[in-house]
């Protein structure tokens, strides 16, 4: 691949990620109006939950994911000078991921199959008592294995990409074996360790040879591989639950599956996401972003190696934090879950200090738009990860647990203010060097302010609805009660966000005519 | 003692509640739920303050929650229902006379916001003013 397609490739994952972002955002919009009891003859239950299954894997997997993968397949081989990997698979995963977004959104969207992201067994497979099409469940298991496929592909190009030498270079080139032992040895200091214990002298770890955005990158990307790992795999296990309905004779039984098992393995990878890419890549974007658009040094780069590599290690052992309300669940996990998710807190803080370091010893800096959308980003990560750690308490959890305050001011200002403004940094960051031209400096405040505060809006009034008790999931078709007023200003945040998301798209359709994005997207035969 | 500290148990009455009490709790309260339905030993399950009160919540079939609201809709406690073969038990003592709701606090299917039980359960004080 040469520089000009990669540039397409980032410039097509980057424009269905916003398509998706949108459509995300009026299923929000849409959600928000129905809990507040209006459009009820519009849309019932059924229709609601349906939608809120789809929205996370929209608004995850359809913008953050895509996104991203937009911009590492563009930033990695710019970082290291060399090429990506794999062309075939580079677009293999953009299609896989597209075809498995819309397998879902639209199996979701016809049949009303509601089973919600969290997948608990045996809510997806229940489907004679809750009265699913048996049909549903078999599109909507194939959806998420092509996304989770897809996101495999993309994972393994970028290994590849970072561990191996160019392709057609020589004719031995090493295979995937290599590979796989080369980034578990990079990525958690093994080679460091085993220098240790022969006590070589002064030993540098391999990840030293990286630069830090790449070592984030490949971190990252260890506890987002397992993430597809397992739900990919819990995709995989509702196709073949549904087909083993279908076809007669053949049916595995639900009970074959013990639901606190389930939940925990469940849990496991799906936290990982949190960790490798709401943590670990807006880290290593930031470790990028700020030493480019300051030209300087990130400050305590050595520090900021370790402090990658430790949250690698912590979010393996957090997923637990989800499950305090599980009393069946061992004591001993929930004191595991609830200690390590500290550590979480600890490499957070660490992250956001370095980076707050490298802008102090800057001055005087000129804050320009990706500057700017970092700043506030780090301020949704403030707000959300200390909400986070306040729920994320055994004793607390008996009532924060499944409230708004969950996904309110942790889980959306998280995703809202914390990751969704660092990516949109890296767009208005990467905008001129994949398109020549620079967006609008005052449209970008405009947009910045207009997200920010709708979005702070947004998760806080959620947050104190949950303070008072209002649940997340929960529709409360005989009246609001206390919650109302919170939930009137929740859409009012909500209104405010979608506002600044349309000042964006003016921004850049005032920059780029449509007609040349459009014949960008689809200059590449494939 | 080492978990108590190490989940700042002190502070907060759920986590004292689930470490300290040794005791036997004084009441138990066996609570089914099945095809969207709490099915309640008694209406209202009353309830003396003042004394841990075990509640054990069996799911017939699907995932659910049991939660416990003030009349105000305050959230009391609540735990998840993991279905079979698990049993979910939580003890609680109630400090406040009065009638409470129970709320599934888990989704489970669209029918799920209608699991909702009104004055479920009727704390009576324990030198009898209530």
């Amino acid at each position: 691949m040469n520089d000009e397609e990669r540039k397409i490739l980032s410039i097509r994952f980057v424009v269905f990620s916003l398509i998706f972002l949108a459509l995300a955002g009026i299923e929000g919009l849409l959600m928000r109006f129905r809990i507040l009891n209006i459009l009820t003859e519009f849309f019932d239950e059924k229709h609601f939950y349906s939608m809120m299954t789809a929205h996370p894997f929209v608004g995850v997997y359809g913008w953050a994911y895509m996104a991203v993968m937009g911009a590492f397949y563009f930033l990695v081989p710019y970082i290291l000078k060399k090429d990506i990997y794999s062309k075939r698979a580079a677009y293999a995963s953009f299609w896989l991921v597209l075809i498995g977004v819309l397998t879902v959104w639209t199996t979701t969207f016809i049949t009303h199959y509601a089973p919600l992201y969290t997948l608990y067994w045996p809510i997806p497979t229940a489907y004679n008592i809750i009265g699913w099409d048996i049909h549903s469940i078999l599109f909507f298991g194939l959806g998420v294995t092509l996304i989770l496929g897809g996101v495999l592909v993309f994972f393994a190009n970028m290994f590849a990409t970072i561990f191996l030498p160019p392709r057609h270079t020589d004719g031995a080139s090493p295979g995937a074996w290599h590979v796989m032992t080369e980034l578990l040895v990079t990525a958690f200091n093994l080679d460091k360790i085993k220098a240790k214990i022969k006590k070589t002298p002064e030993y540098t770890a391999k990840a030293f040879n990286y630069p830090v955005f790449v070592i984030a990158v490949f971190r990252g990307c260890v506890d987002t591989t397992l993430n597809a790992f397992v739900i990919g795999g819990v995709g995989l296990l509702l196709t073949t639950f549904a087909f083993s309905h279908i076809i007669p004779g053949a049916a595995i039984p639900i009970t074959a599956v013990d639901p606190l098992i389930y939940k925990n393995v469940f849990w496991w990878g799906l936290d990982l996401i949190a960790d490798g890419n709401v943590l670990i890549f807006t880290a290593g974007t930031w470790y990028l972003l700020v030493p480019l658009v300051l030209n300087r040094k990130l400050y305590g780069e050595a520090v900021v190696r370790t402090v990658i590599l430790a949250d690698l290690v912590v979010s393996l052992f957090v997923w637990n934090h989800h499950m305090l309300a599980d009393t069946p669940q061992p004591i001993v996990l929930q004191i595991q879950g609830q200690i390590f998710t500290w550590g979480e807190l600890v490499t957070m803080g660490l992250t956001i200090f370095v980076v707050l370091a490298t802008i102090w010893f800057a001055r005087p800096v000129r804050y320009n738009a990706p500057l700017r959308f970092i700043l506030a980003s780090i301020t949704g990560y403030a707000v959300g990860g200390l909400a986070g750690i306040i729920q994320a308490n055994y004793a607390s959890n008996r009532f924060f647990h499944n409230t708004q305050w969950v996904i309110g001011i942790h889980g959306h200002i998280q995703l809202l203010v914390g990751l969704s403004l660092t990516i949109f940094a890296a767009i208005y960051a990467l905008f001129p060097l994949l398109t020549g031209k620079t967006l609008d400096e005052r449209l970008a405040s405009l947009h910045l302010i207009l997200w920010t505060v709708g979005g702070l809006v947004m998760g806080l009034s959620m947050g104190l609805a949950g303070t008072l008790g209002m649940l997340r999931r929960t529709l409360y078709p005989m009246g609001l009660g206390p919650y109302g007023p919170y939930m009137f200003y929740a859409t009012v945040g909500a209104l405010m966000l979608a506002l600044g998301f349309i000042v964006f798209l003016v921004n850049i359709l005032k920059t780029v005519k449509i007609t040349d994005l459009l014949k960008i997207i689809f200059s590449s035969k494939y | 003692m080492i978990g108590n500290i190490l989940m700042l148990s002190p502070l907060l009455p759920s986590a004292r509640y689930a470490f300290w009490i040794g005791e036997k709790p004084a009441l138990n309260i066996t609570i089914e739920v099945g095809n969207y339905e709490f099915i309640l030993p008694e209406k209202p399950i009353t309830v003396p303050a003042g004394v841990p009160v075990e509640f054990v919540v069996r799911s017939a079939d699907l995932v659910y929650g049991f939660g416990v609201f003030r009349k105000d809709g305050l959230m009391v406690f609540q735990m998840q229902v993991v279905p079979p073969p698990y049993v979910n038990r939580i003890i609680w003592v109630f400090d406040e006379p009065g009638y409470y709701d129970i709320r599934s606090t888990e989704y489970s299917g669209p029918r799920h916001p209608y699991m909702y039980v009104p004055d479920a359960i009727h704390v009576v004080g324990s030198e009898g003013n209530e």
